[in-house]
């Protein structure tokens, strides 16, 4: 025969990868889903409900939230506070009620989303420049709400314990201001009298420590000004900016990142003056002793010269007064001067992550579905209408066909995802903190598990009717565990451990780490790390499991 | 040298024998028809032989390899034509036929104008750009044909390709086939359909129950069966004691009732139709129509499996 004698190209080995033949795979399935219209619109209409029925129920700030208040105070400023707290337009008083358990009830019932307690002693506390701590309570079951509403709360509060703190800072000021003059006066009658007393050693002695005293003074109040001014350009501690961070992520735009920036460079600023304020604060201590032992001195000038007697009668009084400032001053808590009144959050149902979290879980998720339906109609599709026999019938490897497959619907998910990101950018103005190509990594990396998922699943399954059932046993879950819906932390130990063995856990946190935090490939390493082992492992199942029989 | 040799074929799912272990032959150059009906074991071992089914045991070579050993090469040398449309729906015929060129590495030149000649030759040249969703079985199953032959097959596996065709595809189907056959490609082609069988195949091999129970030429099978022709008559009131007399007539050889027919093996001889009809006037019996005709394959399936192949 023929073919026994010439060299026969049909008796070349099949190549276990063909490139060839995976790029005509790949061209066959952007064919196939070119020309079937409704299923591509499909794809990409999907995306765009799911992040619209997300961006509506997260981005939006919810307004008039209930809130309860108990005011153990019942005081001037406690009243003046619920009034600017009603005036915000996130919260609404609905219930003022006597005790913290009635609150708590109000909450249980989601009658009330947040609860602000008044501690008893709140005016008097502030007025004295000692801290007084107000109590929030938020619903916490509702991740949303329980942070708008204590984010909002938090900086009313923190405004509020601003301006309290502006205020004792400027009395401080001017009695600064008023015991560097009385020193001055001092010093000058200290100086006068030695003179004419001529007994110039001890009138010396005593005047050089009251110029000192004069200097320091003179100093606290230079220092209490510029603190005074940083109060007032920033409405901001160090102590919420945790909270600014979070409110920052949630609504991620550009004008709230700024003026956090700003804020956060104005606590450091405010942070080093209440330093120097601390120092000087000392320094006095040392002064007050030196205008002790100027009042000892004074009293043996007196001794020494009757004639000044009278003049130096009345420097006494003064000096005691400068005394009682500077005792004032250095006994001053420089925590209660910087933030008189503090917000202590009340954890009412645990740790909780927010809503912010939840887009690059959702881009995971729907990654994740598309990938697992993709190969069904792909793999288990194919066999089923037959398809896939034609391929079985033409010398193509297994790996060539799964992988020609597997590279197709990566590409597509991929450009899925990109326009998730798009969508998300243009309608809810998210914007990635990372490197949009470490973004991209991740996302590559995680169509390739999600594909593997797909192909696995595909080929166990005989049919496209086994199929859909063995996906949703796979991707159901996956959804609830994603974290898009509910925050992972939340959920029992047992549920939080079978969502650290699914891929999109990791592709949901190695995105929201790259997205939101701004973090960079290396950072986010060990999810990396998983994702690529995770879809090499699911390559090497297919193989194994894909049969080439025909039912 | 056989184009296609099995030894001992079988597959068996579980408990169940598709395929009991059957020996076959078929030589270059010839169709080779597979009858049988419906879960007779023809379309697995079609299976078997086209390397997409793997037999339980025994072997199969198929031009000259072994389908479990060389499967691949198995694939370069035969084009198989499957009972369903197995190309994709979404895809025109040009579009269908590059991808599975480009499967069995037909050079990129090549495969278009191979496609064009192909697509003339099952006429729907003229529907090359069209989807083929929409297309009538028909036109399915020649496109089905023109994908199976585009890398020149030696052997053409076609599995009930005029099942489910109007009466104008199964002639033009058949008409295709016997002109690849021309032209030296061994066809092997099954079907429940006697007729067609009859028609188109060199040799048959009539299976049941996953076993081969008769094998050769149509007329070798009919010999095999009955030396005898057939008489078929329109006798509804005929009563036991005719259908005795009638088995004691020396030129019948034996007598079935079938409803409301009698279904007789006759002799050859000129005057059967008078002596029969003479017969039935003798006895006063209503005759509708009496019917000579030669020995079907029909007849001689039923003889084997006793049973009618449209149950």
């Amino acid at each position: 025969m023929s073919r026994d004698k010439k060299i026969d190209k049909r008796d070349a080995d099949e190549k276990i990868i063909d490139l060839d033949k995976v790029r005509a795979i790949i061209t066959k399935n952007y064919r196939v889903l070119s020309h079937d219209k409704t299923r591509m619109l499909m794809l990409f209409i999907f995306p765009i409900v799911m992040i619209s029925i997300f961006g509506a129920t997260t981005g939006v700030t919810p307004k008039h939230l209930a809130t309860a208040i108990v005011d153990n105070d019942q005081s001037i400023l406690s009243s003046q506070m619920v009034n600017q707290l009603e005036a915000l337009e996130t919260l609404s008083i609905r219930y003022s009620v006597g005790s913290e358990s009635e609150a708590k009830k109000l909450l249980d019932e989601g009658n009330a989303k947040a609860v602000v307690v008044i501690p008893r002693g709140f005016e008097d506390a502030v007025k004295n420049g000692r801290q007084a701590t107000i109590r929030l309570m938020v619903d916490q079951s509702d991740s949303t709400v329980a942070q708008i509403a204590s984010a909002s709360i938090k900086g009313f509060i923190t405004g509020l314990s601003k301006q309290a703190s502006g205020q004792l800072i400027g009395q401080r000021q001017a009695e600064a201001a008023i015991a560097a003059r009385k020193v001055a006066a001092l010093e000058a009658l200290l100086y006068s009298g030695g003179q004419a007393a001529g007994t110039a050693d001890a009138y010396d002695l005593a005047a050089e420590q009251a110029t000192l005293a004069r200097y320091r003074l003179l100093q606290s109040t230079d220092t209490l000004t510029r603190l005074s001014q940083a109060v007032a350009a920033n409405v901001y501690s160090p102590t919420n900016a945790d909270y600014l961070n979070e409110l920052a992520f949630s609504y991620d735009n550009a004008g709230s990142k700024a003026s956090l920036v700003s804020a956060m460079n104005f606590d450091a600023q405010y942070v080093a003056q209440m330093g120097t304020y601390s120092g000087l604060a000392a320094g006095n201590m040392v002064v007050l002793r030196n205008v002790v032992s100027t009042q000892t001195l004074v009293a043996q000038a007196k001794a020494g010269s009757l004639a000044l007697s009278a003049q130096l009668d009345s420097a006494a009084p003064v000096a005691n007064s400068v005394q009682v400032v500077l005792e004032d001053f250095s006994s001053t808590d420089t925590v209660s001067l910087a933030d008189p009144i503090k917000v202590e959050s009340v954890d009412v149902y645990g740790q909780r992550q927010g809503i912010d979290f939840a887009l690059p879980a959702l881009i995971a998720l729907i990654i994740f579905q598309g990938a697992i339906m993709g190969m069904g109609r792909a793999i288990a599709g194919e066999r089923h209408d037959g398809s896939l026999t034609r391929v079985f019938l033409t010398p193509t490897s297994d790996t060539t066909i799964l992988l020609g497959t597997q590279l197709f619907y990566m590409v597509l998910e991929t450009f899925r995802a990109i326009f998730i990101v798009i969508i998300a950018m243009l309608a809810f103005g998210l914007t990635i903190s990372g490197n949009v190509f470490d973004v991209l990594f991740i996302i590559i990396l995680f169509t390739m598990g999600a594909t593997g998922v797909g192909l696995v699943i595909s080929s166990f399954a005989k049919t496209e009717e086994q199929f859909m059932p063995m996906a949703m046993l796979v991707s159901l879950p996956s959804m609830f565990l994603a974290g898009a819906f509910f925050p992972i932390q939340t959920m029992p130990a047992m549920l939080q451990g079978l969502a650290k063995v699914l891929p999109i856990y990791y592709a949901g946190d190695a995105l929201r780490g790259v997205m939101v935090k701004g973090f960079s490939l290396m950072q986010v390493l060990p999810d990396v790390i998983f994702l690529l082992l995770f879809a090499l492992a699911m390559l090497v199942i297919s193989t194994r499991v894909f049969k080439r029989e025909v039912m | 040298m056989f184009e296609i040799e099995t030894r001992r074929l079988e597959k068996k799912f579980g408990n169940f024998t598709a395929v009991n272990s059957i020996d076959l032959q078929v030589k270059k150059g010839e169709i080779f028809g597979f009858l049988g009906p419906n879960g007779a074991g023809k379309t697995t071992t079609i299976k078997m032989l086209t390397t997409l089914a793997t037999p339980t045991s025994g072997t199969a070579i198929i031009a000259g390899y072994d389908v479990a050993k060389e499967p691949a090469k198995v694939r370069s040398r035969i084009g198989v034509v499957p009972q369903s449309f197995s190309l994709f729906e979404e895809l025109s015929p040009m579009e269908n036929l590059w991808y599975i060129g480009k499967l069995n590495e037909i050079p990129e030149k090549d495969i278009v104008s191979k496609s064009i000649e192909l697509l003339k030759a099952v006429t729907l040249y003229d529907k090359r750009d069209v989807p083929s969703g929409g297309f009538s079985g028909g036109m399915k199953q020649r496109l089905s044909l023109a994908a199976s032959l585009l890398h020149e097959p030696d052997i053409l596996f076609m599995d009930e390709p005029t099942t489910g065709l109007d009466p104008q595809s199964r002639i033009a189907m058949r008409e295709i086939t016997r002109d690849l056959n021309r032209k030296g490609v061994t066809v092997v082609y099954t079907t429940h359909d006697m007729d067609e069988a009859e028609k188109l195949c060199d040799r048959i091999a009539i299976m049941d129950h996953g076993n081969i129970i008769a094998i050769g030429t149509a007329d070798e099978l009919k010999r095999k069966v009955s030396k005898y022709e057939i008489a078929e008559i329109g006798a509804p009131d005929a009563s036991k004691e005719t259908v005795e007399e009638l088995k004691k007539l020396s030129f019948v050889h034996s007598v079935e009732k079938d409803g409301s027919r009698l279904v007789c093996e006759v002799s050859d001889g000129g005057e059967m139709f008078a002596k029969l009809s003479d017969f039935f006037k003798k006895r006063r019996q209503q005759v509708n129509e009496i019917r000579i005709r030669k020995l079907s394959l029909e007849d001689v399936f039923i003889k084997l499996t006793k049973k009618d192949l449209r149950e």
